[in-house]
């Protein structure tokens, strides 16, 4: 049944530290190897190489660029399925294909009854959900089901492929609804958000959102000179050094 | 959105059959029979040309069976069983008078099929207005505008080829619909260009507004995906404001012209034509507008893709 459960045993899902990632893909590349070889259909490409390349992908990496008061920063942005409580992707599937499970609220696609209409990647407002070209059938981030409960695979192994490769630490896994685990003690410590709350989809995942780390009041005084910071100070053995090669 | 030219054809003729479904039901039982079977044979042929119109849209058509096994939390499973329904409603009622079978379970028979028209069409609406990422369709405008265009286009199929089956009371109605229809959706494209990504923006969407303004800066990838496809369709603001018109002069101001003549040229050849040319334009109008419902829309995904403002 397409109607959502009431609850569910617990909220396995991603915390992304927008403030560690640099935006390498490394966990875009991690995610389409091992989705295309794991559960399901392949994850097609229309067209792999050449001068417009086009294929499935369930995570992507956006950047945004902030700026204020003349400082402006470049954030990277990796997004895929939020496994939302309330996902209206999964409400409007009329064949039964797409559904959310009790036991770890992890949001599925059947690929055995999807009829490939397209209604619930139009329902999510994230844009979370993809269709394969070859398949027919809508593709979606499986939180990798078929790792995190593998036992053919080492115990460290055992998590999403996006979280295992990222080679800087932003990604993590684990039940959201336990406010022991690591996932909900980073959450309760920094600042974390959902994405787009107004539409009422109560994601899973969370957003570590940057810190801010400049002295703003002091960068918006109009007597602060941002040349200052890197004019040469003289004096000092190395001040003779730079001289002597400068030819001064 | 992209305006698929499957769900186009859709939900005009679908909604054009069922609107003739409807009026079948509420003028059917005080006409003769043969006139009544023709009719609503028609009105099968519309709405089948419309569902299976839909089927095109589906990239696994086969499994289209299961499609109507959600009914309980999916608008478009609820649409496929409705329809399903109507249809059968109407075919057996075909069945009834052209055995000349007539009685009060006829004619609650014709009730019924008039009820489920107007339900079938307002859950095909339902399938757009659900979709809050969509704020353009999400709105109370969406389902009046379809309703609205159904019995128009059922009712002017009525005005131009069965001018027997409406009393003067009837042909007035028509000229009703013609206007509110239009006016409905001259509403709908107004809150249309004010409602933009409604409530969602590209600070919402990132929560990133703490640290000032932000612009998407670099996408995933350089080139267009499934997304970008499916949701990015853009129609630029002149040629929007010229289809617009164009569905209002195809829609509206030519078919009053032609109501005028109707009347003026009663019973005449000449009025005979103007009938038929009333529906095509009408028909063409509504075709245009919705397609526009389509292209004009614009789905909060592209909030991460690029600058919407």
């Amino acid at each position: 049944m397409t109607s959502l459960p009431k609850s569910t045993d617990r909220k396995l899902g991603l915390v992304i530290d927008l403030d560690v990632c640099v935006g390498c893909h490394a966990c875009v590349t991690n995610c389409k190897a091992w989705n295309t070889s794991g559960y399901g259909a392949p994850l097609a490409d229309e067209s792999p190489y050449g001068h417009d390349p086009s294929g499935v992908w369930l995570n992507r990496i956006h950047s945004f660029e902030t700026e204020q008061n003349n400082m402006s920063a470049l954030v990277h942005f990796p997004k895929s399925c939020l496994h939302c409580d309330d996902a209206p992707c999964v409400t409007v599937c009329p064949t039964g294909a797409s559904y959310k499970r009790v036991s770890d609220g992890i949001v599925l696609v059947d690929e055995s009854k999807c009829m490939g209409c397209g209604l619930c990647a139009w329902a999510c407002p994230y844009g979370a959900r993809e269709m394969d070209p070859v398949a027919g059938v809508m593709k979606k981030c499986t939180l990798c089901v078929d790792r995190i409960y593998n036992e053919n695979l080492p115990e460290e192994d055992r998590e999403p492929a996006c979280v295992r490769t990222c080679p800087t630490n932003a990604r993590f896994f684990g039940d959201l609804s336990d406010p022991d685990s690591e996932v909900s003690q980073l959450v309760a410590r920094r600042e974390s958000a959902d994405l787009m709350p107004e539409q009422e989809t109560s994601p899973v995942n969370q957003y570590l959102l940057p810190i801010e780390r400049y002295g703003t009041d002091e960068l918006a005084s109009p007597d602060f000179n941002l040349a200052s910071l890197a004019s040469r100070k003289s004096g000092g053995i190395l001040s003779w050094v730079d001289n002597l090669l400068n030819g001064n | 959105m992209h305006p698929a030219i499957s769900i186009i054809v859709f939900s005009t003729f679908s909604g054009v059959g069922f609107g003739i479904g409807f009026w079948l039901g509420i003028l059917g039982n005080g006409n003769q029979s043969p006139a009544v079977v023709i009719t609503g044979l028609l009105a099968l042929v519309w709405a089948s040309v419309g569902l299976i119109s839909s089927v095109f849209h589906l990239r696994r058509p086969a499994r289209a069976i299961r499609a109507f096994s959600q009914w309980r939390s999916s608008w478009l499973s609820r649409e496929g069983i409705l329809a399903i329904l109507t249809l059968g409603c109407i075919f057996l009622y075909i069945v009834l008078r052209l055995f000349n079978i007539h009685g009060p379970g006829v004619l609650v028979l014709a009730w019924i099929i008039s009820l489920l028209s107007l339900a079938t069409v307002y859950s095909t609406a339902m399938i757009y207005t659900q979709l809050k990422a969509v704020p353009a369709w999400n709105t109370v405008l969406t389902p009046l505008i379809f309703i609205g265009f159904s019995l128009l286009g059922g009712g002017t199929f009525y005005f131009s080829f069965l001018p027997e089956f409406l009393s003067r009371d009837f042909e007035f109605i028509i000229l009703i619909l013609l206007v509110g229809g239009w006016v409905i959706w001259i509403l709908w494209s107004l809150r249309r260009d004010r409602i933009g990504m409604g409530a969602s923006s590209v600070e919402t969407a990132t929560q990133l507004g703490k640290l000032g303004t932000v612009k998407p800066f670099e996408p995933p990838h350089m080139g267009p995906n499934y997304l970008t496809r499916e949701m990015g369709y853009r129609l630029s603001k002149s040629k929007s404001t010229q289809l617009r018109g164009l569905a209002v002069a195809l829609g509206l101001i030519i078919p009053i012209l032609l109501y005028c003549i109707v009347f003026i040229y009663q019973d005449s050849g000449f009025a005979n034509v103007s009938r038929i040319l009333l529906f095509c334009f009408v028909l063409s109008g509504i075709f245009i507008s919705r397609w526009l419902f389509f292209a004009e829309s614009r789905h909060t995904t592209m909030l991460y893709y690029r600058n919407e403002n």
